[in-house]
């Protein structure tokens, strides 16, 4: 699904790199964790899979489902299926939540939606995710709690289906229940949709519970330095990363 | 009173004693010029501008506190979609003898094209006990909003139409008939 080789990273017009040779292989269905120090450039990987405007891939290639997505800009990345939800998803005022889901609805399917079933839908998952129905209506992120979202955030990977679903921290600013029904919406929607992949950073096991991962990395000085299973999240939590 | 009104060309308002109006005005791609004139107590008014201008625009609003004891509240945002000039003038006026008013400007040109963008907000308040402030910003849309629909699929050119639909249109009424022709007009522009 996406492989990663030898991944040289820095902000743009910078010389120091935030990530120096990073390498990982993420198989079709398969779920990873990545976890590590505060600043060490777990959020600026999902970003560069990503395509974000402030970093520049100086060495190395990403490489998703077979193609080498380094050149592509960041709507089509997300149109071949890749989704990143955000440590801290933007607030968009001025645009609702149902004109933006409907937008990139429309362009990722090339459908023009039926408007009824739509509804249908987001009302559905809106209602599986405990979230307000009302929160269709609002300006994105404007005004939510940080609990919220990072609700919405899974109520778009709900409705728009991705192929590779990164999750930059989503278990922070989640009360125990929220954190519960997210990873619940995520394991059913992994369950409907087998072939999903999945890459969680985070910095407790506890999100790792819930949604199991097969493979956990630790990442520091901007390489994946030790891979192993959950056995060493669990590890990690106890004895830090300086061991 | 409280009255809520579209238009889509120049005016003079006069509002009396404890009127509140809001006026909501949209404008494609030509020169403004708005007067509004609180005559009475309380009279109070929020007027908010939204233009789309391709070639040389100025838009000149005109406040006057006539008397003691009122509000205005002016929001004047603008898209600026070619390389000439688009200018917002707007002007809060209280006079020495009156007191107590309430003067605020917000004003935003966003230039999509590098086009040469000026704000001139001028409050000319010769009394004290007035409250009054502006905020101006002049440039583009802002890349982390663009960065966020675009990583959900959405096009450059359609995430920049959201973000310009969201200034202009901002809570206006979608059904309004004034709103729908500066909506097709909008997009008219853009794709043009
Ligand atoms: N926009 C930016 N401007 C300046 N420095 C940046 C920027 N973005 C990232 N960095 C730097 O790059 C490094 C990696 O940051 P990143 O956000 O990827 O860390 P992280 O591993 O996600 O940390 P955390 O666990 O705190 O979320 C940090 O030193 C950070 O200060
Ligand atoms: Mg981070």
């Amino acid at each position: 699904m996406l492989s990663i080789k030898n991944l040289v990273v820095s902000l743009k017009n910078e010389d120091k790199k935030i990530l120096d040779g990073l390498s990982l292989e993420v198989g079709n269905g398969e779920v990873h964790a990545i976890m590590g120090p505060n600043g060490t450039g777990k959020s600026t990987l999902s970003k560069a899979i990503m395509g974000h405007f402030l970093f520049e891939v100086n060495d190395g290639e990403i490489v998703f489902n077979g193609v080498k997505i380094n050149d592509l800009s960041v709507d089509e990345r997300a149109k071949l299926g890749i989704f990143l939800a955000m440590q801290d998803p933007t607030v968009v005022d001025g645009v609702t939540n149902s004109e933006f889901l409907k937008s990139a609805y429309e362009e990722q399917t090339g459908k023009h939606i039926d408007y009824f079933k739509f509804i249908n839908d987001v009302n559905k998952s809106l209602d599986d995710l405990k979230f307000s129905r009302d929160m269709i209506h609002r300006h994105v992120n404007a005004g939510f709690s940080g609990g919220e979202k990072k609700k919405n955030e899974v109520l778009q990977i709900k409705m728009l289906k991705p192929k590779l679903i990164i999750l930059d921290e989503i278990d922070s600013g989640l009360d125990v229940d929220s954190l519960k029904t997210v990873a619940e919406n995520i394991n059913e929607y992994k369950k409907e949709n087998p072939d999903t992949s999945i890459l969680i950073i985070t910095h407790y096991p506890r999100i790792l519970e819930m949604i199991k991962p097969d493979y956990v990395h630790i990442m520091k000085d901007g390489k994946i330095v030790k891979t192993g299973d959950m056995s060493l999240a669990i590890e990690t939590e106890q004895v830090g990363y300086n061991e | 009173m409280n009255k809520i009104i579209y238009i889509n060309n120049d005016c003079v308002f006069d509002i009396n004693k404890d009127e509140t109006l809001e006026i909501y005005h949209y404008v494609v791609d030509k020169s403004v010029n708005i007067k509004i004139n609180l005559n009475g107590e309380n009279a109070k008014v929020i007027y908010r501008l939204s233009i789309i201008s391709n070639n040389d625009n100025v838009c000149k609003v005109d406040v006057n506190h006539v008397t003691s004891n009122t509000e205005s509240k002016i929001i004047c945002h603008g898209v600026n979609t070619g390389n000439k000039k688009l200018e917002f003038n707007v002007t809060g006026l209280v006079s020495k003898d009156i007191s107590k008013c309430v003067c605020k400007e917000e004003n935003q040109i966003i230039n999509l094209k590098g086009g040469e963008s000026v704000i001139k907000p001028n409050l000319l308040i010769r009394n004290y006990d007035t409250f009054s402030n502006h905020a101006a910003y002049i440039g583009e849309f802002s890349k982390d909003k663009l960065f966020y629909l675009k990583s959900r699929g959405i096009s450059d050119a359609n995430a920049t139409k959201l973000l310009m639909e969201g200034l202009l249109l901002g809570d206006g009424d979608r059904e309004n008939v004034i709103v729908k022709e500066f909506v097709d007009n909008l997009k008219e522009a853009y794709n043009g």
